[in-house]
């Protein structure tokens, strides 16, 4: 009885505490994750396929452009933004957040058809920036981001005159689970683990504030070399991430950039790290086979954030290879 | 405001009748009315749950608990939850009996990112058949977090120095429907099992792991 007695007490303390302060809400725009490009006009922004996307540029737009593609599905361009520098070298570096993703608009998840949606935006990225059509275009991706560098060449061989790659997953389905069944380990007993599943008792929700500000919390998740809870992030795309996902793991096909890659005849610099441990020698030798010119490259020092952590040792190395194809 | 006060007055009610372990009503005795149990099993992570009750006499038969439940990791303390209330037999027919469960909760959460703090509520209604040496039953529940303390970490408020820290209400619910049952060995030894799947409120995202599962050892005295 006593146990129950101290029960009231604390739950009458909590609840007069609690009553003092500003009642919040999940779903409430700007509170737990930033607004979006629609709700707030100071931030930059292009609009591509209807879509409003959080995008910047760099450097002098005459020069040739460098493309800059984040990882996810879902999450933003925050973490590399060392790519930024190559401005410097004369490249016309752009940045922007994929739909549904970091601090561009929200969209439906009918609109995440796997892969093919990201190719066409991309597309009209390069469109919307290059001044004419002898201006060079390289692609620069990170994870996901450079698998879907890769997506693009392989529908548009003659459209890229350079590929910088950091550990891209994998250029088909096998390839890809087989790399994140590595990185994201399930540990049944392991505190990572359960952190990741337990939010979902406390918190649940539907809406876009609220999923995105429950994936920034799973991040912590990932086994991939670096602390992912140094790593910078603006918002992170839920519905982006679980569409997308779930539509290469319904039609695996969606996920297979195999087929033409042949027909890309540049040579790419394609990196992989030191201290992912997922990843390694081998995958990376094995994914950047899929192309016949590569230089492969290990980032000492660092882990999957390459751009972020181990800029050090990634940058000499684009900017050798820029000079060298440009 | 008034949210609150009608929050803290419905948990304030539950918690009168509070939180049980799976009770074989046909096997509890007038001369061994309390009961400690050790429970393990999935529950938003693999969890192992310690609690103790204790038999009341009305003119329904209550049973009062208090339990401590905790996700395996490194670090036990960070994320637990207690509840604190009972289960009510409502209606008995032969070896069929309908009870309920009441209950109030806390549930503490932390990361490197963040530390959640929440009170709320576990209503559930059980339906099934009691003999006096085991048990099979249905359940029916939802459980629901009304109020949520948040507060981040300093990375967190680096990254978006505008978030707010605060309570947030509310911050979700679940419903969960199963099966139970129990097995009692000798006069004072139960063991006991849960099974079931959850389902997040009105049209949420359902949790990675929508299930539950719990094997149970239960000591009268």
């Amino acid at each position: 009885m006593r146990s129950t007695i101290l029960f009231y007490f604390l739950l009458f303390i909590g609840f007069s505490c609690s009553s003092c302060e500003e009642e919040l809400k999940l779903d409430a725009p700007g509170s737990l994750v930033p607004l979006t490009v629609v709700d707030d006009a100071t931030l930059p922004s292009i609009v591509i396929n209807n879509v409003h996307l959080h995008a910047e540029t760099f450097g002098d737009p005459e020069d040739p452009i460098l493309i800059v593609l984040h990882g996810g599905p879902g999450a933003d361009y925050r973490s590399i933004l060392n790519f930024k520098e190559l401005s410097h070298d004369s490249m016309f570096v752009v940045f922007y957040d994929q739909m549904g993703a970091g601090l561009s608009q929200r969209v439906d998840p009918e609109a995440f058809d796997g892969v093919q949606v990201f190719i066409d935006e991309l597309e009209a990225v390069i469109a919307h920036y290059r001044q004419n059509p002898n201006q060079r275009v390289v692609l620069a991706g990170h994870s996901w981001g450079a698998m879907l560098a890769t997506a693009y060449v392989n529908q548009h061989p003659d459209e890229i005159n350079g590929l910088i790659l950091a550990e891209p997953g994998g250029f088909t389905y096998d390839q890809t689970m087989d790399y994140i069944s590595r990185s994201r380990s399930l540990k049944l007993f392991g505190e990572a683990t359960n952190d990741f599943v337990y939010q979902d008792h406390l918190i649940t929700g539907s809406d876009h504030n609220t999923l995105d500000y429950k994936l920034a919390l799973s991040t912590a998740g990932n086994d991939t070399g670096d602390d992912a809870n140094l790593l910078p992030f603006w918002r992170l795309g839920a519905i982006c991430n679980i569409a997308s996902f779930e539509a290469v793991v319904e039609d695996n096909s969606l996920l297979d950039f195999n087929n033409n890659l042949n027909a890309y005849t540049g040579k790419v610099l394609f990196v992989y790290s030191e201290l992912n441990e997922a990843y390694g020698a081998e995958h990376a030798t094995l994914v950047s086979s899929a192309y016949p010119n590569v230089q492969l490259e290990l980032i000492m020092g660092c882990g999957h954030e390459m751009p972020h952590f181990g800029w050090t040792n990634l940058y000499p190395l684009c900017k050798s290879y820029l000079s060298e194809i440009l | 405001m008034k949210n609150l006060i009608r929050t803290t007055i419905i948990i304030m009610l539950s918690t009168v009748f509070g939180f049980a372990q799976n009770i074989n009503w046909q096997s509890l005795e007038e001369d061994k009315s309390g009961l400690v149990y050790l429970n393990f099993g999935y529950d938003f992570g693999m969890s192992t749950q310690v609690g103790i009750g204790h038999k009341i006499e009305t003119f329904l038969p209550i049973v009062l608990t208090a339990d401590y439940s905790f996700p395996a990791g490194k670090n036990i303390a960070d994320d637990f939850k207690i509840r604190l209330g009972g289960q009510l037999q409502l209606f008995e027919y032969k070896n069929f009996v309908f009870s309920t469960k009441l209950l109030g909760t806390f549930k503490r959460h932390e990361t490197d990112l963040v530390r959640m703090a929440s009170f709320g509520s576990d209503f559930s209604a059980i339906a099934g058949f009691y003999k006096a040496k085991w048990h099979v039953a249905a359940e029916v529940g939802f459980d629901k977090t009304i109020s949520n303390n948040l507060k981040h970490s300093k990375f967190l408020r680096d990254n978006y120095p505008e978030i707010k820290d605060g309570w947030y209400i509310p911050t979700g619910g679940n419903w969960y429907y199963g099966v139970q049952g129990s097995k009692t060995f000798g006069n004072r030894l139960e063991g006991s099992i849960r099974i079931g799947v959850t389902n997040a409120e009105k049209k949420d995202e359902n949790a990675l792991l929508p299930y539950y599962t719990q094997l149970g050892l239960v000591w009268r005295y």
